[in-house]
């Protein structure tokens, strides 16, 4: 997640707050087993990894298959977050691989964060404070 | 639904490792008064764990849910950046989005401090 543009926030009790900005979340609800193909597609397209979770679906099951058993109701959800410049690329990816076109097998939806935090590696820093500096020097 | 007065506000979602979402929770409550949140389990998976043949191990995670008011939002995340030290390697994700309308929630008055 190198690329996205990072801000320094500020200092909370003398810790430094770094945030992504420019990202976004990527929400996939798959029938039960099927996650490991969303994430593995995903991370095949860039991004860095994948948080699944069980839910229940429920909706127009009923009307497909024989008498509803057809269409999984047991879900699995997963949540990815990737830079805006990566989402269609991982957007497109997951959709193909995890054929969400075919009926019933799914949904996939992206939003806009505001931004996130996570570890970002010290040269990655080290990296966005050179070109900070190198930036102000140019603008005088 | 405009008439109905609902402002917007902001979700926070935080993942973490297992077993630092009660703890965390209880933090919010106490010093931020927040009531509106949840947490429930799941499994993470990343580049770091993954093997030659694809996926490698999923690690247990616990996802806070958090719906706050815009002008909390920010002193919000950063306290739970802070207290979960979410800037160190391996402990988790932090992200919060805009809500388009949000539902107040209150607690009873006198409710049992469970």
């Amino acid at each position: 997640m190198a690329d996205e543009k990072m801000q320094k926030e500020g200092m909370m009790e003398e810790k430094e707050i770094f945030v992504l900005t420019d990202v976004s979340l990527i929400t996939c609800i798959v029938q039960r087993g099927l996650a490991d193909i969303v994430v593995n597609a995903a991370t095949d397209a860039g991004a860095q990894g994948g948080t699944v979770y069980f839910a229940r679906g429920y909706g127009i099951r009923e009307r497909l298959g024989t008498l509803g058993v057809a269409i999984e109701a047991e879900k699995e959800v997963i949540m990815i977050v990737v830079s805006d410049e990566q989402a269609d690329r991982v957007f497109e990816r997951i959709y193909t691989t995890a054929r969400l076109s075919t009926p019933g097998m799914g949904i996939m939806f992206v939003s806009r964060l505001e931004k996130a935090a996570t570890y970002i590696p010290p040269e990655v820093i080290a990296n966005m404070r050179r070109n900070r500096r190198k930036a102000l020097g140019e603008n005088g | 639904m405009a008439d109905a007065g609902f402002s917007g506000g902001m979700l926070i979602t935080c993942i973490l490792p297992k077993g630092s979402a009660i703890p965390l929770m209880k933090k919010l409550r106490e010093e931020k008064g927040l009531t509106a949140m949840s947490f429930h389990h799941a499994r993470g998976a990343g580049r770091s764990g993954r093997s030659r043949h694809g996926l490698g191990h999923y690690v247990e995670n616990h996802v806070i849910t958090i719906a706050v008011d815009e002008e909390q939002a920010e002193d919000v995340f950063n306290f739970i950046y802070v207290t979960a030290n979410i800037g160190d390697d391996h402990n988790g994700l932090l992200m919060m989005e805009k809500l388009h309308m949000l539902s107040p929630f209150t607690l009873p008055e006198g409710h049992l401090d469970e």
